[in-house]
C-alpha cells in the first residue's frame, strides 16, 4: 500500500484539481477503507474497479476515445493478445491475479533488457531471449548447442548466461514486488504467487 | 516489448523457482513438495550415484531471519539421528545466494493420502511412532512448531 498512496495523491491533485486539504481526506479515506486483514491491496483495488465499472455501466457512461482530459500510454492491444480466459475451474480473480504477475515479469524483463544494454552485456539477455522467451515455447524450445552455434559461442556460455539473466531477472522481480509492498509479510505472501508452476 | 504469452510466463515462473545446482554434485529431479520457506526437489548425487531430497529457500528468503532459520533447521537435522526423523547430509549455498540441504529420500505413500485405506490399530501405531519421534526431539531441546494431523 505505500507504494500506492504517493501516485493516488498526485492523481487526485493533478488529474481533478483537488485541493490539497481536499486530497488529504479523500486519499485518508479511500485507503482507510482497505483492511489488511481482509483482503490484499490488489484485492481491494479489483473491488474498486468493479465499483466503478458497475457505476459506469448504470449510468450507460460512455468513455469517448481521446475524449478524457488524461491519455495514458497504455498498450491496450498487447493486453488484449495476451488476455487469456480463465482455465475451467479457474475464477475471473485467478485471471486478474495471473494479470498483476504477468505485468510484474514483463516490467522486470523490460528492466533486464535496459540492464544488459547499458552494461554491453547484449550477448546475454539475447541468450535469455532466445531460450527463455522462445516464441513457441516449449515445443520448440532451440537446445542449448542450437543457440551456441547460432551466436558463435561454447554451450557453457550459453547456460552461463542463461543462469545469469535467470538470477538477475529473479531480483528484479522480487524488488519490483517488495516497492509495491508495505510490509514484509505483505511481500512474502505475494511472492507466493510469483513462482512455481502452479503458482498463476 | 509485448506482454509474454501465458505459456512463457510458466515457464518462467518454473525456471525462476527451480535451483541453480551448476557447479553443485547434484542434478536437479522432479519437484516433490512446497512448504511455506522451501521447496523440496528429488535429486541425483552425482558423486554418489544416490537419489536424495533436495531442499531450497523459496526466491524471496534469500537473507534475513528465514535464511538463519533455514540453517538451523538443517543443523538440528543433522543432530538428530533417530529413524523416525530424515538425515540431512549436507548443506551448501547456491550461485543466487539461496540455502539448500541434502536429505535422504524417503520413498513411500504420504500419511495423508494413505490414512484413510489403513486399519484403525494401524492408524494408531504409526501416531504413536510419530509421539515418540516428537519426544525425541523434545528431550533434546528441539519443538517442531509446524507438525498437524493430516
Amino acid at each position: 500500500m505505500a507504494a500506492y498512496w504517493r501516485p493516488a495523491y498526485a492523481h487526485l491533485r493533478l488529474r481533478w484539481r483537488l485541493e490539497p486539504a481536499d486530497v488529504e481526506d479523500w486519499v485518508q479515506e479511500f485507503f482507510s477503507e482497505y483492511d489488511p486483514a481482509q483482503a490484499r491491496f490488489r484485492t481491494f483495488l479489483r473491488f474498486c474497479l468493479d465499483r466503478f465499472a458497475a457505476k459506469a455501466h448504470r449510468v450507460d457512461l460512455r468513455f469517448k476515445r481521446g475524449g478524457g482530459a488524461v491519455h495514458l500510454s497504455l498498450d491496450f492491444a498487447g493486453a488484449e493478445q495476451a488476455l487469456e480466459e480463465p482455465a475451467p475451474g479457474q475464477s475471473e480473480e485467478h485471471a486478474f491475479d495471473r494479470e498483476w504477475v504477468r505485468s510484474l515479469f514483463d516490467g522486470a524483463i523490460d528492466a533486464l533488457a535496459l540492464e544488459c544494454r547499458a552494461n554491453g552485456h547484449e550477448i546475454r539477455y539475447e541468450v535469455f531471449t532466445q531460450y527463455d522467451l522462445a516464441p513457441d515455447g516449449d515445443a520448440v524450445r532451440p537446445t542449448y548447442r542450437a543457440i551456441a552455434e547460432r551466436l558463435g559461442i561454447p554451450v557453457t556460455q550459453v547456460t552461463n548466461h542463461l543462469a545469469w539473466s535467470r538470477r538477475r531477472l529473479r531480483v528484479l522481480l522480487l524488488e519490483r514486488l517488495r516497492d509495491l509492498c508495505g510490509s514484509e509479510a505483505e511481500f512474502q505472501d505475494e511472492a507466493v504467487a510469483l513462482f512455481g508452476t502452479d503458482a498463476a | 516489448m509485448s506482454p509474454i504469452t501465458g505459456e512463457t510466463l510458466r515457464h518462467l515462473q518454473r525456471v525462476l523457482e527451480e535451483p541453480d545446482l551448476e557447479g553443485e554434485r547434484y542434478r536437479l529431479g522432479p519437484l516433490l513438495g512446497r512448504g511455506g520457506m522451501g521447496i523440496v526437489y528429488q535429486a541425483t548425487d552425482v558423486a554418489l550415484g544416490r537419489e536424495v531430497a533436495l531442499k531450497v529457500l523459496r526466491p524471496e528468503f534469500t537473507e534475513g531471519a528465514a535464511d538463519v532459520r533455514f540453517r538451523r533447521e538443517a543443523q538440528i537435522l543433522a543432530r538428530l539421528e533417530h529413524p523416525g526423523i530424515v538425515a540431512a547430509h549436507a548443506v551448501g549455498t547456491l550461485r543466487d545466494g539461496r540455502r539448500f540441504y541434502v536429505m535422504k529420500l524417503v520413498r513411500g505413500a504420504r500419511l495423508d493420502d494413505s490414512s484413510q485405506r489403513r486399519s484403525l490399530p494401524d492408524r494408531l501405531r504409526s501416531f504413536l511412532r510419530i509421539c515418540e519421534t516428537i519426544e525425541f526431539a523434545h528431550v533434546r531441546g528441539v519443538i517442531h512448531r509446524d507438525s498437524g494431523s493430516p
